[in-house]
């Protein structure tokens, strides 16, 4: 009678399936303690984009200092979003409001497009746009969030009949709503202007129906200046 | 020859292996997703050779580290599995540490894991060769993966937007320099990356000629 090979423990089935588990619970749990470790840096770091971007909204030229100082600035002047104000952030100076930051999101070319626009209080024009998380082609769609597209934002007059702003070829504007678009980001040009018109159309329908329920305190003409 | 010497020159090989002679973009045609996508500007490119030499390094010593161990059949698995730790790692540091360029580099730091450059330094050095050899092999194929990328980098980012490391260059970012959009578009590294092989190309053949003779 032939006597079987022996075998070990390395040559078994449960070898490979054993020696997988035991490698992915190790690389799991130290990647979940990092992770865990960076959590509250990460949830600072998102806090503190969107806060400039608010800031930079509203024109404060608080967006350009230290975080720390833009967060000081945020807390002292930016009040949260309450129902009556239909999910926007105020800037308010002497109990008046003087702008309201309105946050949007949509589909941009490659990824949502999250920002912040800055409305004054009877919505009739924009004190600013900003952006605090994007993920367009750099050098074309990323643009976007350069000054030179920014800037145009600020104290652009809204219209109420047609569409609230255009995004237009360059040198091809006609009207007080347009806003020179970039050349080469046709495709964020377009998803951007869309989902502007759309959150502003949103929120003045919001707070069309609130006003008419009472729910908000009637606020003064703009004065088309923020601090 | 003493040991030191043997892996001093043994590490000289290696480096020219992977610098040039054997180099992942224009000899092994490997890793061509990544030069494609995020040559556009430079600092960008940076950051992403930058987190590339890192997992190339680390996890070729690790897999090298592990290979007497690893059951051959669950080999790729195990490759694969040790290249995500460290790609997530590079990640969540970036994330933590620097959210801007983060933000700008997007999926393509996930991306690392399907680099075809770490899986095939990985199979073709990692897996027979011991732990120091395959830090050094994976650390120069990195470097030369990234000497190419920013080759490519610096003339798209300078002919498309007319400024490097994202600071506006004398005439290009100027009235009379026409900027060339194609450069920053995807057609524009189709190109330069075809330049770069067909350059290189010809010097490696011209000095094989002068070899043979």
């Amino acid at each position: 009678m032939t006597e079987k090979p022996k075998i070990g423990f390395r040559d078994g089935r449960s070898y490979p399936v054993l020696y997988m588990f035991a490698l992915t619970f190790v690389a799991t749990g130290v990647l979940i303690g990092l992770s865990r470790l960076t959590a509250g840096r990460v949830e600072v770091n998102r806090r503190v984009l969107f806060e400039r971007a608010v800031l930079a909204a509203l024109g404060s030229d608080h967006v350009r200092k230290m975080s720390a100082e833009a967060h000081k600035a945020f807390m002292e002047n930016v009040a949260e979003p309450t129902e009556s104000t239909a999910g926007a952030y105020r800037l308010v100076q002497a109990d008046d409001v003087v702008a309201y930051a309105l946050p949007f999101e949509g589909q941009g070319f490659w990824d949502v497009i999250r920002g912040v626009m800055g409305i004054t209080p009877d919505g009739s024009a924009l004190t600013g746009l900003a952006f605090y998380e994007q993920n367009e082609t750099p050098g074309l769609g990323a643009e976007i969030v350069k000054p030179h597209f920014t800037d145009q934002f600020r104290n652009l007059l809204l219209d109420r009949s047609g569409p609230s702003l255009r995004l237009k070829p360059a040198g091809s504007r006609s009207a007080r709503n347009d806003v020179d678009a970039i050349s080469g980001a046709t495709e964020t040009c377009t998803r951007l202007e869309r989902i502007l018109n759309a959150s502003i159309l949103e929120w003045r329908g919001n707070i069309g129906n609130l006003e008419g329920a009472g729910a908000v305190r009637p606020v003064g003409e703009s004065t088309g200046a923020v601090q | 020859m003493n040991g030191t010497g043997q892996k001093r020159n043994s590490a000289k090989a290696l480096a020219m292996e992977g610098l040039w002679d054997n180099n992942p973009i224009f000899r092994q045609v490997l890793g061509i997703c990544s030069t494609l996508a995020v040559t556009n500007m430079v600092l960008n490119t940076l950051v992403m050779c930058v987190a590339l030499v890192v997992t190339l390094s680390l996890s070729s010593m690790s897999i090298s580290l592990l290979r007497k161990g690893t059951p051959r059949n669950i080999r790729m698995m195990v490759e694969t599995l040790i290249i995500a730790f460290y790609v997530i790692v590079v990640d969540i540091l970036l994330k933590a540490y620097w959210p801007e360029m983060s933000q700008n580099l997007g999926p393509y730091v996930g991306l690392i894991i399907t680099n075809c450059i770490v899986m095939g330094r990985a199979e073709a050095c990692a897996t027979s060769q011991p732990p120091f050899t395959a830090l050094v092999d994976g650390f120069f194929n990195g470097l030369g993966y990234g000497a190419v990328l920013l080759l490519i980098a610096v003339p798209r980012e300078l002919l498309g937007m007319g400024t490097l490391l994202g600071h506006a260059m004398p005439y290009f970012s100027g009235p009379h320099w026409d900027k060339w959009i194609i450069m920053v578009m995807p057609p524009g590294a189709f190109f330069m990356l075809a330049t770069a092989v067909w350059i290189f190309r010809s010097i490696q053949g011209d000095k094989q000629k002068e070899g043979a003779k």
